[in-house]
């Protein structure tokens, strides 16, 4: 009987099939379908190394593929493993951005972000930036806060005190939706003033007559002003200037995600924005308790149904 | 094929392979592009929502400054034809300049139209942008 040799690649793993040639297109086309790639080799060394390979074995015409647990490794092999990824992921990390093949100018990203989101409605044209992080095994998720140029949304405000110079002060540097004392909480019980604000600060004499009050109607949005939530104090300015506007950011896995603009916004308003993103991921890096600090990887602009573009970045 | 390849491709058919909707509107004349079509594609209403998934990616790609708004209005109601299927052209003071009847007409068709009936330049061939692989 006439033997073929035939090496079959799959995943690195290499093994030697011998056939008899009145099988050989059957089985092939079998392993074809299975999408192997097989080449025949005609060397003689490697026919014999078959032979020997499968006097040792059964010489029946299936596919002699290794066993289910030969793909485990061992721990210090899924070690090696690990450490080897992370040197890849540094490496590319050290990377310029404008050496990937998708990188694009900031400009030029939204120009193709934008076109690819006409006619969608303006709550679905939402910018996104994506940081891949490159950090150790065991480091601290990288976290902070954020204060954008332009917000996404503009936050209606609304502020409770019995102190008229206060609310007036309050009134002239931040633009509120609803300012006032007692006689507004009872207005806002009684229907007459509508309660349509995102956010509510008080000072803390107010507090327990706004919680009898409007303890149900605030609590259940979310919006009961609370010392916990950090929306009760005295210096309300002060509060109000540190609480505006700031985004918190959070690793999740190995990358940070957050809205950056919309569509809609001018170029200069989100590259601003993207500025204030990369200052604010740079101080979180500062701050971050750890050994081996993490590294600012790729980061990609994209939208909500256009394409992810790279960028420059750090 | 690669993530890297299929991502060029879908830059490329915005700004370089969709070859018809190249073209210069006339920005002192026009203010934008309005479209009109059910969400659903019944009673005629396929061609206008192909015209604005493959088409208007790229007239807003070459004429950034000019606004296109698109109205979607849900319709399952088979029965209901009444539900307009129309592009309007805006002029500088968002008057409506010209109207298309959008309705059973395929998006090759009603691009044809659009470029009879709008004052337009095509994009010269080397203003054309063309997102190039390069091996990293």
């Amino acid at each position: 009987m006439m033997l073929h040799s035939l090496k079959i690649t799959r995943n690195t793993r290499m093994c030697a099939l011998r056939l008899p040639s009145n099988n050989y297109g059957v089985i092939t086309r079998m392993l074809n379908t299975r999408s192997f790639h097989i080449s025949r080799t005609s060397s003689l060394a490697a026919v014999a190394a078959t032979e020997d390979a499968s006097e040792s074995k059964s010489t029946t015409s299936g596919t002699n593929m290794p066993p289910a647990n030969a793909t485990k490794l061992s721990k210090e092999q899924l070690k090696k493993r690990e450490i080897r990824r992370l040197s890849q992921r540094k490496q590319q990390a050290r990377q310029p951005a404008n050496s990937h093949p998708l990188y694009m100018e900031v400009v030029d990203a939204l120009r193709f972000i934008r076109a690819a989101e006409v006619g969608r409605p303006e709550g679905q044209q939402t910018i996104t930036l994506t940081t891949l992080i490159v950090s150790e095994k065991g480091t601290s998720l990288l976290n902070g806060n954020m204060k954008l140029f332009r917000p996404l949304k503009e936050l209606k405000i609304a502020v409770f005190s019995t102190d008229k110079e206060l609310l007036e002060e309050v009134k002239s540097q931040f633009n509120c939706q609803l300012v006032g004392g007692n006689e507004t909480v009872e207005g806002i019980k009684d229907g007459t003033i509508r309660a349509n604000f995102d956010v509510a600060f008080a000072t803390p004499e107010i507090v327990p007559f706004i919680n009898s009050q409007l303890g149900k109607q605030l609590g259940r949005r979310g919006i009961l002003p609370n010392t916990k939530k950090g929306t009760v104090s005295d210096d309300l300015v002060t509060l109000m200037n540190a609480k505006m506007g700031n985004i918190p950011f959070k690793q999740t896995g190995n990358n940070i995600s957050i809205p950056i603009g919309k569509c809609y916004f001018s170029d200069k308003d989100i590259l601003l924005n993207i500025i204030a993103a990369r200052d604010a991921f740079k101080e979180a890096l500062a701050n971050q308790k750890a050994k081996r600090p993490s590294i600012l990887s790729k980061t990609t602009l994209s939208s909500t149904h256009g394409p992810g573009i790279v960028i420059d970045f750090v | 094929m690669s993530h890297v390849i299929r991502q060029i491709n879908f830059l490329n058919a915005i700004s370089y392979s969709t070859k018809k909707p190249q073209i210069l509107l006339n920005a002192t004349k026009y203010s934008g592009l309005r479209l009109t079509f059910q969400v659903q594609n019944h009673n005629g209403h396929m061609g206008a929502r192909k015209f604005w998934h493959e088409y208007l990616p790229t007239l807003k790609f070459y004429n950034p400054n000019l606004k296109f708004d698109v109205i979607r209005i849900s319709n399952p109601d088979k029965r209901k034809r009444d539900i307009p299927c129309t592009l309007e052209i805006l002029g500088k003071e968002d008057q409506v300049l010209g109207s298309i009847d959008m309705r059973n007409k395929q998006y090759d068709e009603i691009m044809d139209q659009l470029s009879e009936s709008i004052d337009h330049t095509t994009v010269p061939e080397q203003d054309l942008v063309k997102v190039q692989y390069k091996a990293t």
